[in-house]
């Protein structure tokens, strides 16, 4: 495995220089212990993780605790669901306790569950990782990738840059490798790229004449269209000269998770193309296009999680559609001979042994004195909090990583005391939390939950900042 | 596959200009497109080139913005006259939502181009005679827009005590109403202002074999009648529709309870917002917005009624310089209560419906009156609140506010609606072959 900067050394002898550098001069500073790369992942579940469920063994789970519980996660046996994340116990952080009643759906909130505000209101401002994909920058500042089990090829579901700017979410894994790879390509694909750059400066130039005709406001409104073209049409020429780079990362990805079918008696393919999003995501952060990347596993306004088959859970007995709905419903239903609960438990196993080949990939890269995943923190939640039907009085987080140290972050486990107690918090002072590391120091974030009254809502939670 | 012929291409594209954009591609487009066409080919091939070609055409701009730039030398003013198409495309989404073909093959033939034509063409176009009045579905758009009735759905309410709050059937019911006189096209603003018969759970429905028919809403909203203070054992039947209510009990859309509970709180009247709405929509008035800082709340207070709270709340020289113009024009409304029923009490004392018209331009309508109904006739009589009236209807069909140089056409319209005997047609019919609408200024003088 050759390392990222000795990499980038040589590409600046081409043409890529002149973009290159300045990012070179950030990497090697980073070796030398100035401002490292950050980088966050989200990855959005459906169907809600069950606080219960990911509980390591031996540590109490008292109702309505009224204390902060704050002790380290080793010597703690993990359950089922969780045993893919084990080997990173000591990079891993349980939070239990934040609410989010704010945001409260009924089966899942969406952009709400990254933005903090009611549910209903959609794509009402920035999310959490639009804010911080804004502040990290990048080729792409923001990748949305994701799973349903409707034959869709792209939705908007999570991510929002402001209001009304909902950003989108591909579901088609080869489509989004295309779609960031394509520069890196040989061949028809290379081509699609090439004609696709001619496409955007022939319009860019036709914006433009048909702008020359016009005056004041009118003007202005075709400014933003021309800006859209010229912006793309700029990035198109970066990730021309970044193809060596782009071809080195780009994953190899399983033509046959471009099908998407919607079946509820053959294999439903989704954790073929979890993985391939994974892997997705992943490269386009080692290729440098981008530092925050979310991706949704049957998350969003109009979807309860993933179902599968249950063969494809490698469960054994009787093969049978295990329904995301049907599974939050309840004990009485058996699938494969086991219960609603246990088969939740198992798709979560299945997503995180998909999410943990990501954590490979990245801990396989060597970045100044340490790898990429050194650099990276990894959000794991529910956009249904707590479960099926949220209360959304407990939203559990996992986080993997500390953000090249800028949180106090692994081999944690944190338990805020519970809704309306002194010293609980919420969700939105988690991303307060993130949002400070990246060196964005607002005090509030998303619409506050009146129903706590004058419990302190503001600033980050103290206990992770560095 | 093999190549297409450079014959091949110049048809796609034109084809494709006239599919997407809805016209043919001019000459210099034409070619502009080919060389596109021909460099992409050289670049990946004819098959991806063809695919640029045809995504080229659908973000063409024209596609996403509709263009009214106008074509010919400025008139004396600097003005230039759209362009026959967009004349087309222009009337079209004036009235639906939809290019109308008769506007579009008028515009083929030349038969845009005088005031008159387009004037004549509008005016034939606007004949409706459905019960449903659907047929441009943007007329009672104005009527929703304007006086904002389907607000009503918006504010959450309790039920009442033996009663029934259902907003979603008191719009549709005042909308029965507006269809009626809208089909009549008679004094409509006078009409809508001043009616006293009211549809109660009925609205027009188009049956298989039968046409459009008048038909019971619902037939499970009992004691939802009780919002228009019928009695408990009202029974529906098609032949007591619409329901005539006495003289001076209500009058108009300003006193159904779909307007005031439109225009009211989760718990109480909004006499503010209600004289606002007449401040500005009748009397063509202005009123800011609440200034910062100012907590807009009227105070509880036991054994006081809404109105004397509301007058104790705002009695400050600084609250009345705003509230002098609103509250006397929606205190009449008292009469009513937040669901629009009838109430003679208010905290255990009388109410008292009274209020002033004032402070207008329009010194011969200023006057106290004792009633909201007393109130309202005197406004829907008013040469001056017609032409506020047309104002807005202006401003809902030219989609901008007016300006000095639209003096003509507000005049031209309000003649119209007047010679028309108070024709909403009529008065459409004129903005839409108005100067202001057919001319565009131009910064070329």
């Amino acid at each position: 495995m050759s390392s990222r900067r000795t990499f980038f050394r040589g590409a600046t002898l081409g043409l890529g220089g002149l973009y290159l550098a300045p990012f070179i001069r950030q990497l090697e500073a980073a070796g030398k212990g100035a401002a490292k790369p950050a980088r966050v992942l989200f990855f959005v579940q459906g169907n809600g993780i069950y606080p219960r469920d990911i509980q390591p063994q031996g540590i109490e789970f008292p109702k309505n605790p009224s204390k902060l519980e704050d002790r380290p996660l080793d010597n703690h046996a993990m359950s089922m669901s969780m045993k893919p994340l084990v080997p990173w116990t000591n990079k891993m952080t349980i939070i239990h306790g934040l609410s989010g009643r704010i945001a409260r759906g009924s089966h899942n909130s969406g952009f709400a569950a990254l933005g903090c505000w009611p549910m209903s209101k959609k794509d009402y401002g920035e999310t959490i990782d639009a804010a911080i994909a804004r502040k990290l920058g990048g080729i792409y500042p923001h990748v949305g990738l994701g799973v349903s089990n409707k034959a869709m090829s792209i939705t908007y579901n999570l991510t929002s840059a402001g209001k009304g700017k909902a950003l989108p979410t591909l579901l088609n894994p080869i489509q989004a490798h295309k779609q960031f790879f394509a520069a890196g390509t040989k061949g028809e694909a290379r081509k699609d790229f090439d004609v696709d750059t001619n496409l955007l400066d022939f319009m860019a130039d036709d914006v433009k004449r048909m702008q020359a005709r016009l005056n004041g406001s009118e003007k202005e409104k075709l400014e933003r269209y021309l800006n859209a073209f010229e912006s793309m049409s700029a990035r198109q020429g970066k990730l021309g000269v970044m193809a060596k780079q782009i071809a080195s990362a780009a994953p190899d990805i399983d033509p046959k998770t471009g099908r998407i079918m919607e079946s509820k008696t053959a294999p439903t393919g989704v954790f073929e193309r979890l993985e391939a999003q994974f892997d997705i995501a992943a490269g386009s952060m080692i290729a440098g296009l981008t530092n925050v990347a979310t991706v949704s596993g049957g998350a969003g306004p109009d979807r309860i999680g993933l179902s599968c088959m249950a063969s494809e859970l490698g469960l054994k007995g009787d093969d049978g559609y295990i329904g995301a709905h049907a599974i939050g419903h309840g004990n009485f239903q058996k699938f494969a001979g086991i219960s609603g609960p246990d088969c939740h438990a198992h798709i979560r196993r299945k997503c995180l042994e998909q999410l943990a080949k990501f954590i490979r990939r990245l801990e396989a890269v060597p970045e100044g004195d340490a790898t990429m995943l050194d650099n990276t923190l990894i959000v794991y939640l529910s956009d249904s909090a707590e479960g099926h039907h949220p209360v959304c009085q407990e939203w559990p987080f996992i986080l993997i990583g500390d953000l090249g140290g800028r949180l106090k972050l692994g081999n944690r486990y944190l338990r805020y005391p519970w809704y309306g107690n002194q010293g609980h918090r919420t969700i939105a002072n988690l991303y307060l939390s993130l949002l400070h590391a990246v060196g964005e120091r607002q005090n509030t974030f998303g619409i506050p939950d009146f129903g706590l009254g004058d419990l302190d809502q503001t600033g980050p939670l103290a206990e992770i900042m560095s | 596959m093999p190549p297409p012929s450079p014959q091949l291409v110049e048809e796609s594209i034109a084809l494709a200009f006239r599919k997407i954009v809805g016209r043919g591609p001019t000459a210099e487009e034409t070619a502009r497109f080919q060389a596109f066409h021909a460099k992409a080919t050289t670049t990946g091939g004819h098959v991806t080139a063809g695919k640029a070609l045809l995504t080229a055409v659908l973000l063409q701009p024209e596609v996403l913005y509709r263009s009214e730039l106008g074509e010919g030398e400025p008139d004396e003013f600097g003005r230039i006259r759209l362009t026959p198409s967009e004349i087309a495309y222009a009337l079209s989404y004036s009235l639906g939502n939809l290019p109308l073909r008769e506007f579009l093959e008028a515009s083929a033939k030349g038969e845009l181009a005088t005031r008159q034509q387009v004037s004549e063409l509008v005016a034939k176009r606007l004949v409706d005679d459905s019960p449903l009045q659907d047929k441009n579905p943007r007329i009672i758009q104005f009527f929703r827009e304007y006086f904002d009735y389907p607000y009503a759905r918006e504010v959450f309410k309790d039920q009442p005590t033996g009663g029934k709050h259902d907003a979603n059937r008191l719009v549709a019911d005042l909308e029965t109403n507006i269809r009626d006189v809208l089909r009549a096209d008679e004094e409509v603003l006078r009409t809508l202002l001043t009616t006293r018969k009211y549809y109660v759970n009925a609205n027009y429905k188009d049956e298989k074999n039968k046409g459009v028919i008048l038909v019971q809403g619902h037939h499970k909203t009992w004691p939802y009648q009780t919002s228009f203070n019928l009695p408990h054992d009202w029974k529906w039947s098609l032949a007591n529709q619409p329901v005539a209510f006495p003289k001076n009990e209500r009058a108009g859309i300003l006193t159904h309870p779909a307007w005031l509970a439109a225009w009211s709180g989760n718990f109480e009247n909004h006499p503010v917002q209600r004289g606002k709405w007449i401040r500005t929509h009748l009397l063509g008035g202005t009123v800011p917005d609440v200034p910062i800082g100012v907590d807009a709340l009227v105070p509880e207070k036991k054994h006081t009624s809404f109105r004397d709270r509301l007058i104790t709340a705002t009695a400050s020289s600084k609250c009345q310089r705003c509230h002098r113009k609103m509250d006397p024009l929606g205190l009449p409304f008292e009469r009513y209560d937040h669901y629009g029923r009838i109430q003679r009490l208010d905290a255990g004392q009388p109410v008292d419906p009274s209020g002033a018209i004032s402070r207008t331009r329009f010194s011969n309508i200023h006057g106290k009156f004792p009633s909201p109904v007393a109130m309202i006739e005197r406004l829907a009589a008013s040469k001056e609140v017609e032409q506020v009236f047309v104002r807005y209807v202006f401003r809902f069909f030219m989609g901008r506010n007016e300006t000095l140089g639209d003096a003509n056409t507000l005049q031209d319209a309000n003649k119209a609606y007047r010679d028309g005997k108070g024709s909403f047609r009529a008065l459409v019919a004129s903005l839409l072959a108005s100067d202001s609408f057919l001319l565009r200024q131009t910064n070329k003088n």
